[in-house]
């Protein structure tokens, strides 16, 4: 990964970032730091080459949400937390939600308990037979909390607003100040499910000026599948529920399980937490253990073949056929990553395009679908079950002794890793001064998504909703941090 | 007198079997998962705690969200009564088929009103395609009994037809019998909220149809609207064996009789648990918009076995 910083001036700064989208850069985050007065960040990226394109805003930033839409809800995140004006008016809020005395991620002290709740505002659809449905943020089932509103007529849904945040727990704030490569064990919980990648992401900045050991990255990448492994197994177990396909259902949470419990042999815990550490991973993994993991695998596959047989009914494929379906030039407008994109017809996948741990030296195909219904995202998600487990078996044939673990080392400056988390692309940057974390920043691949879920449900009906919610299957904590 | 005694007795045992039946439903889906499965039982422990615990009603609904369970309750007993389950001379010979498609429909009336009672969203959006599923229900029920009624010119008391089609042994099956009896089976998926048209064990109240107006209940509201699902259950289940297929079925009082046909009739019940349970396993929930067409291919079956009654 190359990162290229450059400064310009604030009358440039639109006409330097749609020259680089327009050089074929996707925008990956936004952020703000403080330095002798507040800093906008822009970071783009194309393939493996990263640029982090930083201006002053003085009194107020200059809008890119005209022209790239994709900078819309950065925009947003921005100004309520960094307390960002633009000169086009005011922001909605979007994941911290509150007003009052200053704002969160701004140096110095902050008292956030006389904030006050930015209450709900109404849809923006209104009509005769229109009406608005609210469901959350409480869900029947054991899921994450977030409030939607529908704005439907009849059945069929016009509009829909989520209205996340209930999980904002402060996590870019609790980063600063500390030693860089003292917080892993609040950056593996960031989101549960996603607990490998974030660690992964976070340590390649911890250990930026160190060189970890070669075996401690194949076992990175046997983790990491392993991760992407169980959640689409989930993901796709799930949509067997909601369609109440139930022996399928059942199978597919039968084998969620049995790679659970394979997740707590190779590591001691089941979603896989506190293994990988900066500067390499806590524990060596014993051959032993790896070639049981492997003959597991190999059984796996077998069953995930006999499951896709199994859900290859009409009754199932009517069902998710054309449902929610997110077209590419959307995808595209509002930034998609991951198993959304690429369902989408994109060809976007970090481990591709920007090779981290030991990536570069496996062979695998990308997998890419259309044209962005339930079914391809569903059929992405098998096909990079079969892929994940090819992949662990190359890591599995290839490693080779030696050392797991050094001591992380990282210079002052900007930092910046990305990382294919199962739900997409997994965006961390720090600033580093002295030695320790000046700003931290996160940008789940939820994030972007989220959007990309509200324009693929308008114009389909409601019942249909917790399907197409469950084939995104977006993260709340992740995108709320 | 010893006819009314057993018409009582068979009314009490349908309504006493009802938990059992969707116990057995539950349970066979689960070993066809592959899971264990709570026991046969639970549907009558499930009742019995829910009828220990007080309700909680919203503030915003009237008189009738309380008067909801009982109407329900009491429209299913009064069916059970009518319904020839183990012995034909049911309690009631002046309900006639007309009656008993306008119990169905008191009942799920009231239940829709039950559910717009609580003034949550998703009650609302459970009684809309309740209603919506209705319309289609109706004819398909009352042309697919009322050829019956035709086949057997036994008149339209459920009892009297059950006993005439059972007399006429082998003469009886014909397209007219077999086409109402597949309409029949499909309307008795429909009404009452089986896979495809619902899933009775979700919990995405956005997908919901009949749980969904079932929502705002609690303790013994809740407790009279289970059972009194469970019971439409069977008395759909006691309709098809003993009418559509009704050999078996005792036509007179005598102890041997009786004894036979609650041998039969327990036969015929699991079988056709089973069968539930079997194709609530292999199949998935439609598209809503979809389960016009599937009530629409039932009404067009009960058309047919009508038609069929002249033409042939």
């Amino acid at each position: 990964m190359i990162v290229e910083n450059i400064s310009c001036g604030r009358d440039d700064v639109l006409q330097e970032t749609t020259d680089l989208v327009d050089r074929g850069y996707r925008l990956m985050n936004m952020f703000a730091d403080e330095g002798g007065g507040q800093w906008m960040n822009i970071l783009l990226r194309r393939r493996d080459r990263v640029v982090r394109l930083s201006y002053m805003p003085g009194e107020q930033a200059v809008p890119l949400s005209d022209d790239i839409p994709a900078a819309m809800p950065y925009e947003r995140l921005v100004a309520e937390m960094s307390g960002i004006a633009f000169t086009d008016g005011g922001r909605e809020p979007l994941v911290y939600r509150r007003s009052g005395d200053g704002y969160p991620l701004q140096k110095g002290p902050y008292d956030g308990s006389t904030a006050v709740p930015v209450p709900i505002p109404p849809n923006r659809s209104v009509g005769d037979d229109v009406f608005e449905i609210p469901v959350g943020p409480v869900h029947a089932g054991i899921i994450e909390p977030g409030h939607f509103r529908f704005s439907v007529a009849g059945e069929t849904v016009i509009e829909l607003n989520p209205w996340l945040g209930y999980t904002h727990r402060g996590v870019e704030r609790l980063m600063e100040g500390h030693l860089p490569s003292d917080r892993i064990h609040l950056i593996g919980r960031v989101s549960g499910d996603t607990c490998v990648s974030n660690s992964v992401a976070y340590s390649e900045i911890a250990e930026s000026g160190s060189k970890v050991p070669h075996r401690a990255r194949v076992l990175r990448t046997v983790l990491l599948e392993m991760e992407r492994l169980y959640n689409h197994i989930g993901s796709i177990a799930g949509i067997c529920t909601d369609t109440a396909f139930t022996v399928a259902s059942s199978m597919g949470n039968g084998m969620l399980e049995k790679v659970l419990r394979s997740n707590r042999e190779l590591t001691g815990h089941r979603f896989l937490m506190d293994h990988v550490v900066p500067g390499g991973i806590r524990r060596d993994i014993g051959d032993d253990t790896l070639r049981r993991l492997d003959d597991f695998l190999i059984g796996l596959k077998f069953e995930v073949e006999e499951l896709y047989d199994l859900m290859d009914n009409p009754g199932l494929v009517d069902r998710m056929e054309t449902t929610g379906t997110l077209s590419q030039e959307r995808a595209l407008m509002i930034g998609a990553v991951g198993p959304v994109a690429r369902a989408s017809g994109i060809r976007s996948d970090v481990r591709e395009e920007a090779p981290y741990e030991t990536y570069g030296e496996l062979g695998f195909v990308v997998q890419v679908r259309d044209p962005g219904d339930v079914l391809s995202r569903t059929m992405v998600r098998f096909g990079e079950i079969t892929e994940s487990i090819s992949m662990i078996h190359q890591c599995i044939q290839s490693i080779q002794p030696g050392e797991v673990r050094v001591r992380p080392v990282v210079d002052d400056g900007f930092h910046c890793s990305v990382v294919e988390a199962p739900r997409g692309e997994l965006v961390h940057s720090a600033i580093v001064k002295n030695g320790r974390i000046w700003r931290y920043s996160i940008r789940d691949p939820s994030f972007p998504n989220w959007f990309g879920m509200c324009h693929a449900v308008p114009g389909n009906v409601v019942p249909d909703f917790p399907l197409i919610n469950k084939s995104f299957n977006l993260s709340y904590s992740g995108n709320d941090l | 007198m010893i006819p009314t005694v057993i018409g009582i007795l068979q009314a009490v045992a349908l309504v006493l079997v009802a938990p059992l039946v969707s116990g057995i439903v539950s349970k066979t889906k689960a070993r066809m998962q592959g899971r264990g499965g709570a026991s046969v039982l639970q549907p009558y422990r499930d009742i019995r705690k829910l009828l220990g615990k007080d309700s909680t009603v919203s503030g915003s609904t009237s008189w009738l969200f309380r008067a909801v369970p009982f109407v329900c309750m009491g429209s299913m007993i009064v069916l059970a009564m009518m319904t020839p389950f183990i012995y034909t001379g049911t309690l009631a010979p002046f309900g006639d088929l007309v009656a008993v498609v306008y119990l169905f429909t008191l009942y799920r009336f009231s239940m829709v009103l039950g559910g717009l009672e609580g003034g949550s969203a998703f009650g609302g959006m459970g009684s809309s395609r309740e209603m919506m599923m209705s319309v289609l229900i109706e004819p398909a029920l009352l042309l697919a009994i009322s050829t019956l009624a035709i086949l057997s010119g036994a008149g339209t008391d459920m009892g009297d037809i059950s006993e005439s089609l059972s007399g006429m042994g082998l003469l009886a099956v014909g397209p007219a019998l077999i086409l109402a009896g597949a309409s029949f089976t499909i309307t008795l998926l429909a009404e009452n909220a089986r896979i495809p048209f619902d899933n009775p064990s979700t919990h995405l109240e956005l997908t919901m149809v009949h749980e969904a107006m079932l929502l705002e209940y609690s303790g013994r509201g809740l407790a009279m609207m289970e059972l009194s699902s469970m019971v439409r259950l069977t008395v759909f289940m006691a309709m098809l064996g003993s009418m559509f297929f009704p050999w078996g079925v005792a036509t007179t009082a005598e102890p041997v009789d009786i004894l036979v046909s609650v041998a039969v009739t327990s036969a015929k019940m699991l079988l056709m648990t089973v069968t539930l349970a079997a194709v609530e396993s292999v199949l998935c929930k439609t598209r809503l918009f979809k389960t016009p067409n599937l009530l629409t291919a039932s009404f067009m079956l009960s058309l047919m076995a009508m038609m069929s009654l002249y033409i042939l």
